[in-house]
């Protein structure tokens, strides 16, 4: 579903991912750790068309993102770090817009935006003007515009961040269900016990460069994933 | 920590100025450079233009003044004039700096005194009022004192009374913001409210600004009751003349106290209710959501309805930077209503210049109008943040950058069709200046739409505090609305005074209307290639 192959980008004399490939599988829950400055964020801004990379080539379910863009944008859904939204905008407005980018048929559009925003438990403030939302509710309609068109692919920078308990867990539970209807979730946290609880593969990256990648099992062995990550920081 | 916050309220609004796009920042600082050249001279501009307007002003009413033994009254209207442009320049900027500053929810929770944060953002008002009041203030004391009407003590009380005045501006300005605030905070539409404040503010600074010249005869004619009659209801603003032109002790004493009471009490009551306001739940009343149906649109109509909703639900940017399409809706109903005015005016015009027709006239005060507008200047800085949205999208980028092209066109073209066709009809122009009424100042939006997102692309700002920011101290807008007011002058003057002989006014307009048109040509292949590829890489 998403496969990066030698991704490598530079921020002035600094390589902030260096030669980072990776293979996720369609089903798969893929985790991403690194301490802060690693190379997370640049690397999913990469793949989500959001920055120009230097080398490498990323597909995203068989599509070209250097050559095919837009087909490649098509087929994610992308949560970012901060969930800063249009403002001016009131949430179903936020919804309708993301809806009309990607094509989606106004019954469709309908269904989704009802079953999602009941899940989030939103629906009541749908109405109300983006601006007046609390960052839990602003990552809320961020999950929501990201899931609208159904994408083969998701990838999530930090996506429980703000949520309260009952919305991570259905966030946990929306991954796990796309990911049994044959899609993918690549998704980035500094939580290892989530990350270890969650994902079916994962990736550790140190200074933009991959330390580990493979099955939780296989990247864990008997320790916990915590005890992994330290060590191959060097930090144990 | 004051002077902390100062400097970092001033860096932040110099420093976006020159904010560039992270590929272009490695080209150096030659481009930068020249830059900074550039807007020293769109500054130096400016400021020529307002100090000589106020130059002629003080140079007409000085000598009649004080040979008529009401030389206070010369320096009561330095303050009068003072006062307004320090206010009107920054009762709105007030309320924004003070009450709807993104960074308030920043340093409220850090170990600053809020009074310190109030004191940062106000003194950086108050040098920016020291630099407005320069303008009109140098050349009343330059022409007073040519004029050998100086005294050793009046300019030791003039130079005490500019230090002053901006303090009782500045309380002024603070009380508006104020009250723009409170009256903001619980309404339901608060745009709508703005909006109605800025329009009085507004229609109230016209009727002055359109009748200051009756006023200036009335001064010069009625000098002495209009003198009586201010220092009675005026008494600050008399104080401050009478202090300067007769070296009054007494009147510099009252002036200072009102002007630092002024401040005082602003304030005190600023310090008692700053937390509580920029704090306070800025949301409208809460609206219920009931599921409808969803319009579906098109990418290219979904991108055109987002800008136009961003643009819209901000009456400070409307009232910033497309002005003239409400002052052009006025036009069209002052022209329908009080058509003899119009008619008046325009016969005026004509005894200087004989081939004035009301068509002409429409059509040039149309594109003089338009050409104030600059709507699209800041609308790449305006995603801020936000950019991450369209760029993630799969969304053509020519597609995103034409969207807000079409927004200018849209906001500031209809407003212009409109009043073409309501003031010709009113005023019974002749069917081909209708026509041209309509293609000068369109085909001028059009252009003016492509300058103002290529401008934008080139000179970005999107780490702004507030929306503002960008709409007012960006780059792109001051090149956008002073080039575009420039361009129309040379055109104009050069038909004037170089064309009008062997070129009827006619073909000249069409002409102009297909050079705009050429030239939003060249602007659209540079969007679609190069500025998009800027856009990908901000």
């Amino acid at each position: 579903m998403l496969r990066i192959d030698g991704l490598t980008k530079s921020y002035g004399g600094k390589r902030a991912v260096d030669d980072l490939s990776l293979h996720i599988r369609p089903g798969e829950i893929y985790g991403f750790i690194g301490h802060n400055g690693a190379g997370k964020t640049t690397t999913i801004k990469a793949v989500c068309g959001l920055l120009q990379f230097d080398a490498g080539e990323i597909y995203v379910d068989g599509v070209s993102a250097r050559r095919s863009p837009l087909e490649c944008k098509r087929r994610i859904g992308y949560i970012p770090d901060n969930p800063d939204l249009y403002e001016f905008m009131s949430g179903i407005k936020f919804l309708n817009f993301i809806a009309d980018v990607f094509g989606i048929p106004s019954g469709e559009r309908q269904e989704r935006i009802r079953k999602y925003a009941d899940i989030f438990e939103l629906t009541g403030d749908l109405a109300q003007p983006v601006s007046a939302y609390s960052h839990g509710m602003k990552q809320k309609l961020t999950l929501i515009s990201a899931l609208i068109h159904e994408p083969r692919l998701m990838v999530m920078d930090e996506p429980f961040v703000g949520l309260d308990p009952k919305a991570s867990r259905a966030t946990k539970d929306i991954m796990r269900e796309r990911c049994a209807a044959g899609c993918s979730v690549f998704f980035s946290t500094h939580v290892l016990e989530v990350a270890e609880k969650l994902c079916d593969k994962v990736a550790i990256i140190k200074q933009g460069k991959l330390v580990a990648s493979g099955g939780m099992d296989e990247v864990k062995g008997d320790a916990s994933l915590e005890s992994v990550f330290f060590e191959l920081e060097g930090e144990s | 920590m004051i002077a902390k916050l100062i400097a970092l309220n001033v860096r932040s609004i110099f420093a976006g100025l020159f904010q560039r796009p992270s590929s272009a920042k490695k080209r150096g600082g030659e481009r930068r450079g020249g830059l900074k050249a550039l807007l020293a001279l769109l500054f130096v501009y400016v400021a020529v233009a307002v100090f000589g307007l106020f130059l002629a002003l003080f140079i007409s009413i000085c000598r009649p003044f004080f040979e008529s033994g009401i030389g206070w009254l010369y320096f009561t209207l330095m303050g009068i004039i003072v006062f307004s442009l320090c206010v009107f320049t920054s009762i709105f900027t007030m309320h924004a700096q003070l009450f709807t500053a993104r960074d308030n929810a920043l340093l409220l929770p850090l170990p600053i005194k809020s009074s310190h944060i109030l004191i940062g953002r106000v003194a950086t008002m108050l040098l920016f009022e020291y630099v407005f009041e320069i303008l009109a203030a140098a050349p009343a004391f330059a022409v007073w004192l040519s004029s050998g009407y100086g005294s050793a003590i009046g300019v030791v009380f003039f130079m005490l009374s500019v230090l002053l005045l901006p303090l009782l501006a500045i309380a002024v300005a603070c009380l508006g913001g104020w009250l723009v605030a409170m009256a903001t905070a619980r309404a339901r539409n608060k745009n709508i409210v703005t909006f109605v404040f800025y329009m009085v503010f507004l229609a109230a600074y016209f009727v002055v600004y359109f009748n200051a010249s009756k006023y200036m005869s009335l001064l010069v004619e009625r000098g002495e009751q209009i003198a009586s009659a201010v220092r009675a209801a005026m008494p600050p603003a008399y104080f401050l003349g009478s202090a300067i032109a007769d070296a009054s002790a007494a009147s510099m004493a009252l002036f200072a106290l009102i002007c630092i009471g002024a401040f005082a009490v602003m304030w005190r009551l600023l310090s008692l209710n700053f937390i509580r306001i920029a704090t306070g739940n800025r949301g409208a009343a809460r609206k219920t959501y009931r599921e409808g149906r969803l319009r579906v649109s098109s990418v290219r109509l979904a991108f055109l309805k987002k800008e136009l909703a961003h643009f819209l639900k901000n009456p400070m940017l409307v009232l910033n930077m497309a002005l003239a399409s409400v002052l052009m809706l006025a036009l069209a109903v002052f022209t329908v209503i009080r058509r003899d005015v119009v008619l008046n005016a325009i016969a005026t015009l004509q005894a200087i210049a004989p081939g004035v027709t009301p068509g002409l006239a429409v059509c040039a005060a149309l594109t003089a109008l338009e050409a104030m507008n600059d709507a699209s200047a800041a609308t790449v800085s305006l995603e801020g943040k936000t950019l991450w949205i369209a760029r993630s999208l799969p969304a053509d980028t020519r597609d995103v950058l034409m969207a807000k092209v079409l927004m200018h066109c849209v906001v500031c073209g209809l407003p212009a069709a409109v009043a073409a066709v309501v003031c010709s009809a009113a005023l019974a122009a002749e069917p081909v200046w209708l026509l041209l009424s309509l293609a000068a100042p369109l085909s001028y939006t059009v252009f003016i739409a492509f300058a103002g997102v290529a401008l934008n692309l080139l000179f970005p700002k999107l780490d702004w505090i507030n929306e503002l920011q960008p709409a007012k101290q960006g780059i792109s807008s001051m090149v956008t609305a002073l080039g575009g007011m420039a361009a129309v002058a040379v055109l104009a003057l050069l038909y004037v005074f170089v064309l009008s002989q062997g070129l009827g006014a006619e073909v000249y307009v069409l002409v102009c209307s297909a050079l705009f048109l050429c030239a939003a040509a060249a602007l659209y292949r540079y969007i679609t290639r190069g500025g998009a590829r800027r856009f990908e890489a901000l």
